[in-house]
């Protein structure tokens, strides 16, 4: 004898039994985590058993993916309060890397809730512009231009170089060096703080000088 | 006490799947910024969702997002640069979406005075409490702490470089590094390198000792990773892990030298017939069975055997 086909509407009302007792204890303690997620589960076997004796409408769907999201949600906040709790016990530095990839896993799935063009909106507000790219692209690929030649001048490796008379030599280096200064002076100006390593240690001192604190 | 083998890894070999498999990986801005199209390739990992989902890796591999190394040039200090201001490099890192974040950090150099020193050291660390502070800034982390010093959520962890120019000024500097950062940096490959007078068991010495300096002023509570650490010279090793077997503390090695001797040498571990007590790096084709390994074979096998090397060394050595 083979098993008997079990219609949607048993399967509603075998899940709206399971969940029942969850629910008491979700109304005692509102922000129980445990309860939630057995909610969860349960109406998410729901819905996958139901896909498979009809198609899910559109509404159906959209409650089945809610469901997944509060699970993810939730188990990343379970994980996030065990490691939290394991670390408060041992403090070893192996349960703080734990615990931090869990919040990250938790921060993660929290902002899969957002929606999507405005997740992207966010994601696109922190990528540096492309102007920033674009001008130290241009400034490295000149300035490896410019070094390239200042070292075929001073080691004359070039034919060019060979018959320059050492007048010449020693402007066009001065020449070179000067743009050279020049463009690194622009690649620090590209970021409010792009300072040389000296540059920031002048800054220091004056800052030192004038009594800052922390010094 | 715990290890992990952190390797440095480029682009092409995260795309052929080094990443999988292993403890961790240090991906440096090294690998992009040089390139053309170093914006559309930012702007693609993040939009989908950081660089472990972009590239399928698991998510419990630890992946470090490296900081910019100042430019060097002929004329070293004149022309030594920052290639970008570092919130904007911050800002990058965090469309990376990685586990750690290393704070962009001033390394010192043999020619410093002690002033300079001193002045290089509080830009570090001015450098570590702007990250911190941004992080707070725009809800990355929160400013509450527990009692051992560390923020209580965090969506990222940072990396702090502790330098210094004798093993109390590490010590220093992870003092106050500890308050900010979960890990703390020990840049080990340029204490091996700078004092070039010293044998290499002397050098391997002085590491232990800038170890012991700082864990004894911090304690085991934050992960110790030795960046640059090549493990090079095998033979040395006992004396690291007798150091974190006395402190029960954790390192990160930071292993570039398996990478470089996997895929450019392809170069495998194995112990010589000769003398037992020597495990070196050999060309797979002299080595039994693994003559038509690929780069990602050679990786895997180094990665094992050095993972086996490790554990069998803490069961031997006294801390």
């Amino acid at each position: 004898m083979g098993e008997r086909e079990i219609e949607p509407r048993e399967i509603l009302r075998r899940t709206r039994v399971e969940v029942a007792p969850y629910m008491r204890e979700l109304a005692r303690h509102s922000r129980a985590i445990l309860p939630r997620l057995e909610i969860a589960k349960r109406w998410i076997e729901y819905y996958e058993a139901l896909g498979k004796v009809r198609p899910l409408t559109r509404a159906e769907q959209r409650k089945l993916e809610e469901h997944r999201k509060t699970q993810r949600i939730l188990e990343s906040r379970l994980e996030v309060l065990r490691a939290a709790g394991r670390y408060a016990r041992t403090k070893s530095p192996k349960d703080l890397a734990d615990l931090r990839l869990a919040q990250s896993r938790y921060y993660e799935s929290r902002a899969e809730t957002v929606a999507p063009p405005k997740r992207r909106e966010f994601i696109e507000k922190f990528v540096p512009p492309r102007e920033f790219y674009d001008e130290l692209a241009a400034i490295r690929e000149e300035i490896e231009e410019k070094c390239k030649r200042y070292k075929a001048i001073k080691y004359r490796t070039t034919p060019e170089a060979m018959i320059m008379s050492p007048d010449e030599r020693e402007r066009a280096l001065k020449e070179i060096g000067k743009d050279l200064s020049l463009k690194y002076a622009r690649a620090y100006e590209l970021g409010q703080k792009g300072m040389s390593i000296s540059e920031l240690i002048e800054h220091y001192r004056e800052m030192k000088e004038l009594g800052a604190r922390g010094f | 006490m715990d290890f992990k083998l952190i390797h440095d890894l480029g682009l092409h070999q995260i795309k052929d799947g080094y990443a999988n498999g292993i403890d961790g990986f240090f991906f440096s801005t090294l690998w992009y910024l040089r390139k053309k199209n170093a914006y559309d390739f930012v702007k693609d990992v993040a939009l989908k969702g950081g660089l472990k989902k972009a590239f399928n890796i698991p998510s419990n591999v630890i992946y470090i997002h490296g900081s910019d190394r100042p430019l060097e040039t002929e004329s070293k200090d004149k022309f030594r640069m920052f290639i970008r201001p570092p919130l904007i490099a911050l800002r990058e890192a965090v469309c990376f979406n990685p586990d750690v974040i290393q704070v962009m950090d001033l390394p010192i150099d043999d020619s410093d005075s002690e002033q300079r020193i001193c002045e290089k050291l509080a830009i570090n660390r001015d450098m570590v409490v702007e990250y911190h502070n941004w992080l707070v800034k725009l809800g990355f982390r929160s400013s509450s702490r527990y009692k051992t010093g560390v923020p209580r959520f965090s969506k990222f962890m940072l990396l702090g470089v502790c330098h210094g120019d004798y093993p109390d000024a590490h010590a220093e500097e992870a003092k106050f590094m500890k308050d900010y950062c979960e890990i703390l940096g020990i840049p080990i490959a340029g204490l091996l390198a700078r004092h070039s007078r010293l044998t290499v068991s002397q050098r391997y010495d002085y590491v232990v000792q800038v170890l012991t300096k700082v864990l004894d002023a911090i304690g085991n509570g934050r992960i110790i990773q030795l960046m640059g650490f090549g493990l090079s010279r095998i033979s040395e090793l006992s004396k690291i892990i007798a150091v974190a077997k006395k402190y029960d503390a954790v390192f990160w090695f930071e292993s570039s030298t398996m990478v470089r001797n996997s895929t450019h040498a392809r170069k495998i571990l194995s112990v010589n017939i000769k003398n037992p007590d020597l495990v070196e790096y050999v060309n797979i084709s002299k080595v039994k069975g693994a003559e038509k390994f690929t780069p990602l074979d050679v990786f895997r096998e180094n990665n094992r055997v050095m993972k086996g090397i490790l554990s069998q060394t803490v069961l031997f050595v006294n801390g």
